[in-house]
């Protein structure tokens, strides 16, 4: 046994993991890789506080020893996953809700309190936080602004950083630092140094707590789908929508195929797909919220407008009620879950572009395309709508990979970083929920050019040695440096893939 | 079928768990919620199996420890769409026969095989509840000749025999609702062994208990036997709250006086009760005809929470059954109940320890009750 470990375990007594099963639970998470392709780290610390991570830090630092944190490893591109070994933090059991403060409309939760465990603490208050991932079952706070997540509500509330006032992170010095304004919703004071925590995928510092914006819950919320001809019909009505002056919670433009995905609980009820006219090939979920009279105005308004831009609502409410259950609710029937369900021959793996507002059709035909070429199964596109008040698109384009086949695990690693290229040379952006990983560090100049030389500075000055997740992101450059001791403890992975390569997979989470 | 190739069957579902990795399973697991480690949730488990299919993971006792840390209560199934449940009891098979069974377990059983109860008692339960005026049944099964021809084998089950207050109570609910209850002999269902992996015991125990228990339908006492003799023996058992469901409307219950509020209580689903036998309704209908205010917990029904006493975990680690019989009793008493009722001599145990606890923690003590003798206590007449 390393040092390193027989130091972490007088430092946290009980709470250090080694066994080959408990390491073996950490070794990957929802991206797209092949049983094969688990990568487990040499230890596992389940801390209490933040001085258990500082502890375990600072001895990480001491020895070189890589560390990454997670949370319920739901990733869909391996960002928590332990590349080189290591320490592993599993910030869930810091999942402690620090403080409701109802008056200011403020919670502050550790790391590892799921989102949901903040939404049944905000509950007696009246408040929720609208940042919602599909997986806000598993997903810690700390991953949610680790990895930039998106949310179902993201077209009223944005991203997590629209609601983040405040975080603490143990960085990669070993020091704990709080980073952001406290309860005010903005500040003029100091560098924005919180903010690089969303999307830093523990890069620079294990994020310990957060301080978030709670928002009133409505007393009314609608949920309803309209079809539409094309995604450009959709995209024109959502902007005549926010012209009009509606506050539109969420919105998420399906293609026909993507909507077969959410329809599972509608399925184990009729048996049979649910049907949906030939022409529409749009179908967008829109979802309102406010005081009764408000709610039935705006939806009455929207549905107007709907009609006047050929759009035609979706008349039967189970298919409405089921992509919903998919989406928020989570409640499908006892035993018949979605996802073991859906994924028992091919699994869910997605790539994540953005792209500017006029070119979603253009970059609708450019996936199904590229995934052709590849000769992956389409499960179809969902452009999520992710800015406030804006037309800003998430584009979550799926396919149903073969994990079991490490030839087809390549090819979509390929389509992968194809489609990523795309974006980028549609004006748009590579990535707009999962991170760049470990996937996309071989190509991150492609979008970011020499701005990759300020970000290498930039996570030196959090993190000197390199340890912390690296290989993610960045290129690994202290190769032999961070790592050496971490061989101690007995890899049952096998050897860390070259990072970037094929071998590599990585992640963050819808 | 080998061991090896026991475990080579799981492959395609512990596949599918690594693909899917929702971890939905965790969410509710009540172990994974005192122990905070994601190796214990079901998807850890499936993981460690897939280690052990990939070769990354030995078999080994500490491995087995992993294996014996789980209540198999099912809400893991319940969030899901597979038969985990099932897979870790074969799991728990396969480890046995490596040797890595625990000494402790591999006790209890021999004491089951030499005595035919659990606890390696032997009584007399004809003697016993004869005296309470309850019909003998004939070893063998079937009334006894001097038994009226109406008789009903009751099956009590280890747990209960020493239960004489749950047993009278019983008797007289089954009485009120027309049923002459037989009592005869009886051999353990065997659960026990198949929980803890023992599947060759197992079947030695269900050979001799045919032998003692040869009749087809009956009625039961306990939510586990009842599940077992449905599953595992093919038989048509009926649990007691079944046959007063069905009865309802023969029985009178005592109401509170005039301007007296009704009692609030909250009821708690046993996993066998529950999730296995899918009696989920019935126990609510009794509550509900019997007059009492019925409050529910925010996890119930399939979605309930085990006790904590599972899965042979009292005797792995007592410390972790406290602490889930704690976590559930908060949930009672988030609820505001005055008590929590259920019907399984496990359950009603270990929800009593974690009221004495978190009574401390917040002030004020549910009570917790069992539905047997609730119900004899509030039978008019």
């Amino acid at each position: 046994m390393a040092a390193y470990v027989d130091e972490l375990r007088a430092a946290l007594g009980e709470r250090v993991r080694t066994e080959d099963f408990e390491r073996f639970a950490y070794g990957a998470d929802w991206s797209p890789r092949t049983p094969k392709e688990v990568f487990p780290p040499d230890v596992v610390i389940l801390p209490r506080e933040t001085e258990d991570v500082r502890k375990a830090v600072e001895i990480a630092l001491r020895h070189g020893v890589p560390v990454t944190a997670g949370g319920g490893l739901t990733g869909m591109a391996g960002g928590a996953v332990p590349i080189h070994g290591g320490i592993y933090i599993d910030a869930t059991s810091m999942n402690r809700i620090i403080e409701v403060d109802a008056a200011n409309q403020t919670v502050r939760a550790q790391g590892g309190a799921t989102m949901q465990e903040i939404l049944d603490a905000l509950e007696p208050h009246g408040l929720w936080i609208p940042n919602l991932p599909e997986s806000k079952w598993s997903c810690t706070v700390a991953s949610e602004i680790a990895c930039d997540n998106d949310s179902t509500f993201g077209m009223r509330w944005g991203k997590i950083l629209n609601a983040l006032l405040s975080v603490e992170v143990v960085t990669g010095r070993a020091e704990v630092v709080e980073f952001g304004h406290r309860k005010a919703h903005f500040s003029s004071s100091g560098y924005k140094v919180k903010d690089l925590f969303a999307g830093s995928e523990g890069t620079l510092g294990v994020i310990t707590a957060a301080t978030l914006k709670a928002e009133p819950v409505a007393d009314g919320r609608s949920v309803d789908m309209i079809l539409f001809p094309s995604m450009t019909r959709a995209v024109g009505y959502l902007d005549r929508l926010l012209k009009a002056g509606l506050a539109i919670d969420g919105a998420h433009i399906n293609c026909k195929r993507r909507l077969r995905f959410y329809t599972h609980a509608y399925k184990e009820k009729h048996g049979h797909e649910p049907e949906v006219p030939d022409w529409a090939e749009a179908l967008l979920a829109i979802i309102l919220s406010g005081d009764r009279k408000v709610l039935d105005f705006n939806k009455k308004y929207a549905f107007k407008i709907a009609s006047e831009m050929g759009g035609q609502p979706v008349k039967e409410r189970d298919i409405v009620e089921s992509w919903w259950i998919s989406k928020h609710t989570l409640a499908f029937e006892p035993y018949k879950q979605k996802w073991p369900k859906s994924q028992t021959d091919k699994k869910f793996g997605a790539c994540d572009p953005g792209v500017p507002m006029g070119r979603l059709e253009e970059f609708y035909r450019a996936f199904v395309a590229t995934a052709e070429k590849h000769q992956l199964q389409i499960l179809g596109m969902n452009a999520y709508l992710e800015h406030p008040n804006s037309i800003g698109f998430s584009c979550s384009c799926a396919l149903f990979v073969n994990y079991r086949d490490q030839g087809e695990v390549d090819r979509f690693r390929r389509y992968f970083e194809e489609l990523s290229r795309i974006a980028v040379d549609m004006g748009g952006t590579m990535s707009t929920y999962m991170g760049d990983t470990d996937l996309r560090v071989p190509y991150l100049e492609y979008e970011h050019g020499s701005a990759v030389a300020y970000f290498r500075e930039l996570k030196k000055v959090f993190d000197p040695k390199g340890i912390m997740n690296p290989g993610k992101k960045l290129r690994w450059e202290g190769e032999g440096k961070c790592g050496a001791g971490a061989a101690g403890a007995g890899s049952v992975g096998g050897g860390a893939p070259a990072p970037g390569g094929d071998g590599a997979a990585g992640g963050g989470g819808r | 079928m080998t061991d090896d190739e026991a475990v080579a069957r799981f492959r395609k579902d512990v596949e599918t768990c690594f693909g899917s990795s929702c971890n939905f399973c965790e969410k509710d697991c009540p172990v994974y919620k005192v122990k905070k480690d994601k190796s214990y949730t079901s998807r850890g488990k499936n993981r460690a199996i897939l280690g052990v299919l990939e070769g990354k993971v030995k078999p080994s006792e500490e491995l087995a420890r992993l294996f014996y840390t789980c209540v198999l209560c099912g809400s893991c199934d319940a969030r899901c769409a597979m038969e985990n449940n099932q897979r870790f009891k074969e799991m728990r098979r396969v480890l046995v026969k490596r040797g890595l069974q625990r000494k402790e377990h591999r006790d209890l059983i021999e004491a089951v095989k030499g005595t035919g109860d659990i606890y390696g008692r032997k009584i007399d339960l004809a003697r016993r509840f004869g005296e309470e005026g309850a019909a003998p049944v004939a070893a063998g099964g079937g009334p006894a000749p001097a038994a009226p021809a109406t008789v009903i084998p009751l099956y009590i089950g280890c747990q209960y025999k020493d239960s004489a207050e749950d047993v009278k109570a019983v008797i007289k609910v089954l009485r009120a609702c027309g049923i002459e209850p037989g009592i005869g002999d009886e051999y353990c269902c065997g659960f026990v062994a198949d929980a803890l992996g023992f599947e060759e015991d197992f079947k030695e125990i269900k050979r001799r208990n045919r032998e003692v228990v040869t009749y087809n339908d009956f009625i039961t006492v306990c939510p586990s036997c009842t599940h077992y003799f449905k599953i595992e023996y093919s038989l048509n058992p009926k649990h007691v709250l079944q046959v007063v469901s069905e009865n309802l409307d023969r029985l009178k219950w005592k109401q509170p006086r005039s301007g007296r509020r009704k009692l609030k209580v909250t009821w708690h689903d046993p996993c066998d009760l529950g999730r296995r036998l899918k009696l989920f309704e019935e126990p609510r209908k009794i509550l509900e005809a019997m007059g009492v205010e019925l409050v529910e917990m925010r996890l119930n029904r399939a979605f309930s929470v085990c006790c904590g006493a599972g899965g042979g975990i009292l005797s792995t680690d007592r410390e972790l059954a406290r602490e889930m019989a704690k976590n559930r009793m908060r949930q009672a008493a988030d609820t505001g109940a005055e008590a929590v009722i259920t019907c399984c001599p496990t359950c009603e145990l270990a929800l009593l320890r974690g009221s004495l606890a978190v009574g401390k923690e917040r002030g004020r003590r549910q009570e917790v009750l069992g539905l047997y003798r609730f119900m004899a206590d509030h039978l008019k007449g």
